[in-house]
């Protein structure tokens, strides 16, 4: 394929990186973790099939030969050679069709997902997500522009037959409005009427926000006096400098809300009022700058059960697809390595 | 030197996936060394098949978990029992040494002068102690970051941090804040006194030295690290070697055992 437009901030976008953290390299991987999973699924292929990611506003391309797509996460509207084209559906293009896709009228990140194993691009820790920060992954670090060609992976086969899944996307990559969350890590600093007042009242997503952060306009919650350290900054949330978990929802210099995206800091020295469950941390990849939603908060065992739900309607999807072994919540390709060949892919 | 009273571990989970398991509340070297040990001994745990990644923090140990077959209580125990071994058990972690080049003051260090006022020292005893060696207790916030401190706490320096706060730190900064020593992989927002420059790099996404074939990042938690202070002159050669990719890192093996309350470094 060829980019005639890149859109925004497109990048190429995959399950991400399970392994680089203790060295300042976050996981990454696409922004809503389940609409990319349904377009590996909805083309048969295997999860660590390379996807570009449009955010807010999509590109344009052209078929240099014949090939299958599929559009899951954001609605930008999409067309061939000026046609519409539903969405979580494969969509076959002839050499020389023109895909087009535009402003996102619901959602903010969409996938365009390409069959017969993915996109090629350079991989780093077993993933080719794109981190722009680091200049690391995808292709050569950096957003799409105008010109690039895109060719297919000859290295991944895909797994199984190609299915549509309208309605399982609609309910995996509808926008929320609610975004679960579970207390921690520095729930200490708060009390219960700080986090009454924090899931009273809505927020809004600031524009100021990308896959670093989500930084979210609303009430701060108010912060406990907590002792300070020689290693803590003279701040009300400042913390001795800790590990980031993606989710987290940090309270910077005490005022402002930052939700942690798959691009953040591996370490950060803030305290976290809370985390939000795995399944919201892709949702809100769904909440567009300027859209309103509440923080709720939910316990541990909530937060496993609402993951098997979502976990379980992309499994009847794999199993629709004839994926031989779907038949549970485990059985999608997604398993990490072992945590031996972590530690044998640092060493070498 | 003796190992602080262990305090007992406290688990703060969080989302469905991540638990922070705290070890100290100050931080020193021995609360680093007490993290670093527990990432070796879990990733050899039975619990090992259920953790997908660790960040090591300077008093704490952030772990990533497989929500699908994780079993919170056990890692709990596991946990207790790795800790509570503390004083018996003989561990050991990778401690490499790397010297590293370093321009001090001038246009890559402008707060070298505020920095020795700080600490009432002249100039040229601020690179001294600057060049002491340090001790990477966390790679982290960008690819490849090192935050350190001094191993030898008599030579560490101290200065404000977050006074106020740069948009943006040229990649080589050698900057101190508070008693830690940070090493700028790439351009990002900093708060801490510039004092130098790394005449090589730290981070190459795009490999040009043999350094970076297996890694873009160079340096590990757990590493020594000495910023050896070069002229001008010895500038000129060295970029010069960077730039045509023929540049060898000066990188020693060594070891960090910690025994019956003693660190010992080899």
């Amino acid at each position: 394929m060829l980019v005639l437009a890149p859109g925004l901030s497109s990048t190429l976008q995959d399950h991400g990186r399970r392994t680089g953290l203790d060295s300042g390299i976050p996981p990454g991987g696409a922004a809503d973790d389940y609409a990319y999973h349904l377009s590996c699924l909805i083309l048969g292929n295997p999860v660590g099939a390379v996807a570009i990611e449009h955010v807010l506003k999509g590109g344009c391309y052209r078929a240099l030969a014949s090939v299958t797509v599929a559009l899951t996460g954001a609605d930008m509207t999409a067309t061939v050679n000026g046609t519409s084209i539903p969405q979580a559906t494969p969509i076959t293009l002839k050499r020389g069709d023109v895909l087009e896709t535009r402003v996102a009228r619901r959602g903010c990140f969409g996938y365009l997902g390409v069959a017969a194993g993915g996109l090629a691009c350079d991989r780093i820790f077993g993933s080719a997500s794109t981190y722009l920060d680091g200049q690391l992954g995808g292709l050569h670090g950096r957003m799409l522009k105008a010109g690039d060609v895109l060719g297919l992976d000859s290295g991944r086969a895909p797994l199984a037959a190609m299915v549509e899944a309208p309605d399982e996307h609609t309910y995996l990559c509808c926008p929320p409005s609610q975004l679960r969350f579970t207390r921690g890590p520095q729930h200490e600093f708060f009390d219960n009427a700080a986090y009454a007042a924090f899931t009273a009242k809505p927020c809004r997503v600031s524009p100021r926000s990308n896959r670093v952060g989500y930084r979210i306009d609303g009430t701060p919650p108010s912060v406990l006096p907590v002792p300070r350290t020689k290693d803590t900054g003279s701040g009300p949330t400042d913390i001795i400098e800790e590990g980031n978990p993606i989710g987290g929802i940090q309270i910077a210099g005490g005022q402002e809300i930052i939700c942690l995206g798959r691009d953040c800091g591996t370490s950060g020295a803030y305290a976290k009022i809370g985390c939000l469950i795995g399944v919201d941390v892709s949702r809100l990849a769904q909440l567009a700058p300027g859209s309103r939603f509440r923080f709720t908060e939910v316990s541990p065992s909530q937060a496993r059960s609402i993951r098997a739900e979502y976990r379980a309607v992309l499994s009847e999807v794999a199993q629709r697809a004839g994926l031989a072994s779907a038949t549970g919540a485990r059985t999608l390709p997604t398993a990490p390595p072992p945590p031996s060949e972590m530690t044998r892919a640092r060493e070498e | 030197m003796r190992a602080p009273r262990p305090e007992s571990p406290q688990f703060s989970w969080c989302g469905e996936s991540y638990v922070t398991i705290r070890l100290f509340s100050e931080v020193d070297i021995w609360s680093v060394a007490a993290v670093l040990r527990l990432q070796q001994q879990l990733a050899e745990s039975d619990v090992a098949r259920t953790i997908i990644a660790m960040v090591p923090g300077w008093t704490t140990l952030l772990l990533w978990l497989d929500a699908d077959v994780v079993d919170p209580s056990a890692v709990e125990r596991t946990i207790v029992s790795a800790v509570s071994a503390r004083a018996e058990r003989e561990i050991e972690f990778e401690s490499r040494v790397l010297t590293l080049p370093t321009v001090y003051g001038g246009e890559g260090g402008p707060d070298l002068e505020f920095v020795a006022d700080v600490n009432g020292l002249s100039v040229d005893d601020t690179v001294e102690r600057l060049q002491a060696t340090q001790f990477a207790g966390m790679v982290s916030f960008s690819p490849g970051m090192a935050n350190c401190m001094w191993i030898d706490s008599s030579d560490a320096l101290t200065a404000p941090k977050y006074d106020s706060p740069r948009t943006t730190t040229p990649p080589g900064t050698v900057g101190l804040g508070g008693s830690s020593i940070s090493l700028y992989s790439v351009a990002t927002p900093g708060g801490f006194q510039m004092v130098g420059q790394l005449a090589v790099p730290i981070y190459q996404p795009r490999p040009t030295l043999p350094a970076f074939q297996d890694s873009p990042t160079l340096l590990r938690p757990g590493d020594r690290i000495v910023l050896r202070a070069v002229g001008l002159d010895d500038l000129t050669a060295i970029r010069k070697k960077v730039a045509c990719g023929s540049y060898r890192y000066a990188i020693e093996p060594g070891s960090c055992r910690v025994a019956d309350g003693e660190l010992t470094w080899t």
